[in-house]
């Protein structure tokens, strides 16, 4: 089974405004990039010059946070986010 | 103008909600405030939630409370390339109280919130937590997206992500080789499929705990618990480790659910859900001071998990309970000094479980230092078994001499010395 099919059975309270935000003056000279490693959800993505960050995947576990010290993260808005139905 | 409580809990986990409940429970004006949709929203769990400490809170909750099976079965499957070996003990006797159940978080969280409810906390969802208020170094509220509250002392069961802690200089920021990561699937599967499957009564649960070569390289186990119509199947790595060997975590699951100890259990299931979640590997040597003015740290952000035993929430409930008995006798003198709140991590300090902790500190480094140790060993085993289960024409000594020479290709005699005093003596 794709990430993507499983992301897809996943319940999201989509904000508007990213709570992730990344340096992307520090993206462009990073040689590891290891949020493209390291993220469970494949938020990540990098195109030349830019890393883009599909935060509407997120599931908030923070790893990526912990991988990277350019990338500034905060819990979404109060409500929004990722829903577990399960847990 | 703020409202004011006696105590402010951020976060509606295990440990968030007993020590409101501790609280509630003495005539506290206690708040619960959690960001997720309800209680548990947010919330992952391997799988087992171990009854001792909630049971010395609520004694036979385990008979109301939404859990999914009992484990009666508890495994190590140890993974070589192409071949196993399981070592399953199972108790067909019942205890009382039974010693630990799966469960699913979204259930249980909301049912065990609704507890500290009926005890008098209140409970508002939907609301983030953006910091604590601080006056002159003490803490005195917290700040959410929904305006501020004040209280005389703020409980912090944030989880794993410590953005609150940090931000009030309570805790450093984790490094990759202090957290894991863990991702898990829910798979379902009907009832009656799972206990032919396990052979397992009604009722009852599994647990398997797997190392060994799908995770080669990495200081990480597989895990399976059965849950009442599905299965939960997954893993734990250091992150540091996941970035050395440049592992995708899907990619790893998607390996890990192949393997031959894997897949058969999971077959005809239909994937339910996808989920990840740190969980703090720190352990007693990263534990900071939980406590100051006004203000105490519990559960995950406490770096409380056991990955040796697998205990997280329970832990969590042990030192809510902790935290929410040290703020009553706060309340009680009205003082909330950092002086008056160190009882708390005292009380941590000569718990079982931070006992076992710190015995253990240095053991995950030892692995990470080591990293050929979690497969070595699995692969021996199973190179041993296959030789000796094998007719092939060889005496038992000739298969004696060969099974040591495959033994100490994948490690060094002075190597296996130094590894069996090491184990010996941290986990015994």
């Amino acid at each position: 089974m794709r990430l993507e099919e499983k992301l897809y059975l996943l319940r999201h309270v989509v904000d508007e405004e990213s709570h992730i935000k990344v340096d992307q003056g520090a993206c462009t000279r990073c040689n590891d990039r290891v949020c493209l490693e390291v993220c469970p959800a494949n938020v990540y993505s990098y195109a030349e010059p830019r890393v883009f960050v599909a935060y509407e995947n997120c599931v908030e576990c923070g790893t990526c946070r912990i991988a990277c010290s350019f990338i500034e993260w905060v819990n979404p808005r109060g409500g929004a986010g990722i829903s577990y139905r399960y847990g | 103008m703020t409202e004011k409580f006696d105590a402010i809990v951020v976060g509606a986990g295990p440990a968030g909600v007993t020590a409101a409940y501790v609280m509630a429970k003495n005539s506290m004006n206690v708040v619960i405030i959690e960001r997720g949709e309800y209680p548990g929203s947010k919330n992952v769990i391997g799988g087992v939630l171990y009854v001792k400490t909630l049971n010395d809170l609520l004694p036979g909750f385990w008979s109301e409370a939404p859990l999914e099976r009992r484990i009666v079965q508890h495994s190590y499957c140890l993974m070589g390339q192409s071949e196993h070996t399981l070592v399953t003990h199972t108790s067909a006797g019942q205890s009382d109280p039974p010693n630990g159940y799966t469960i699913l978080r979204s259930k249980f969280d909301r049912w065990y919130a609704k507890k500290a409810q009926e005890a008098g906390a209140t409970l508002i969802t939907k609301t983030n937590v953006t910091e604590l208020l601080s006056d002159s170094g003490r803490t005195v509220g917290a700040r959410t997206d929904r305006g501020d509250l004040s209280s005389d002392v703020v409980i912090v069961a944030e989880g794993a992500n410590t953005m609150l802690c940090e931000k009030a200089g309570l805790i450093t920021k984790r490094q990759p080789d202090q957290m894991a990561i863990a991702v898990k699937e829910i798979v379902s599967l009907p009832s009656d499929r799972i206990q032919e499957r396990f052979a397992l009564k009604e009722g009852e649960g599994a647990a398997i705990h797997y190392i060994g070569a799908a995770f080669e390289g990495l200081v990480g186990f597989g895990f399976l618990y059965t849950n009442k119509e599905s299965l939960s199947v997954g893993f734990g790595a250091i992150i540091s480790t996941m970035m050395r060997e440049q592992f995708k975590p899907y990619d790893l699951m998607e390996k890990f659910k192949q393997e031959p100890s894997v897949e058969p259990f999971l077959r005809d299931g239909l994937v339910k859900e996808y989920q990840a979640h740190m969980i703090p590997e720190a352990g007693y040597a990263g534990m900071p001071r939980l406590y100051s003015d006004g203000v105490v740290v519990v559960g995950d952000s406490a770096m409380l998990a056991n990955p040796i035993t697998g205990e997280g929430a329970d832990l969590a409930v042990l030192s809510g309970r902790f935290a929410g008995e040290v703020a009553v006798q706060a309340h009680r003198v009205g003082e909330y000094t950092s002086r008056k709140l160190a009882q708390y991590q005292r009380m941590l300090y000569n718990s079982f479980a931070v006992k076992d902790m710190k015995k253990q500190s240095g053991l995950l480094k030892y692995i990470e230092e080591n990293p050929g140790i979690m497969s070595a060993y699995p692969e021996a085993l199973n190179a041993a078994l296959r030789n000796w289960f094998k007719v092939d024409g060889s005496t038992r000594a000739e298969k004696i001499r060969k099974i040591r020479s495959i033994v100490t290709s994948k490690r060094k005699i002075t190597e296996i010395v130094r590894d069996l005093y090491l184990f010996g003596r941290k986990l015994m």
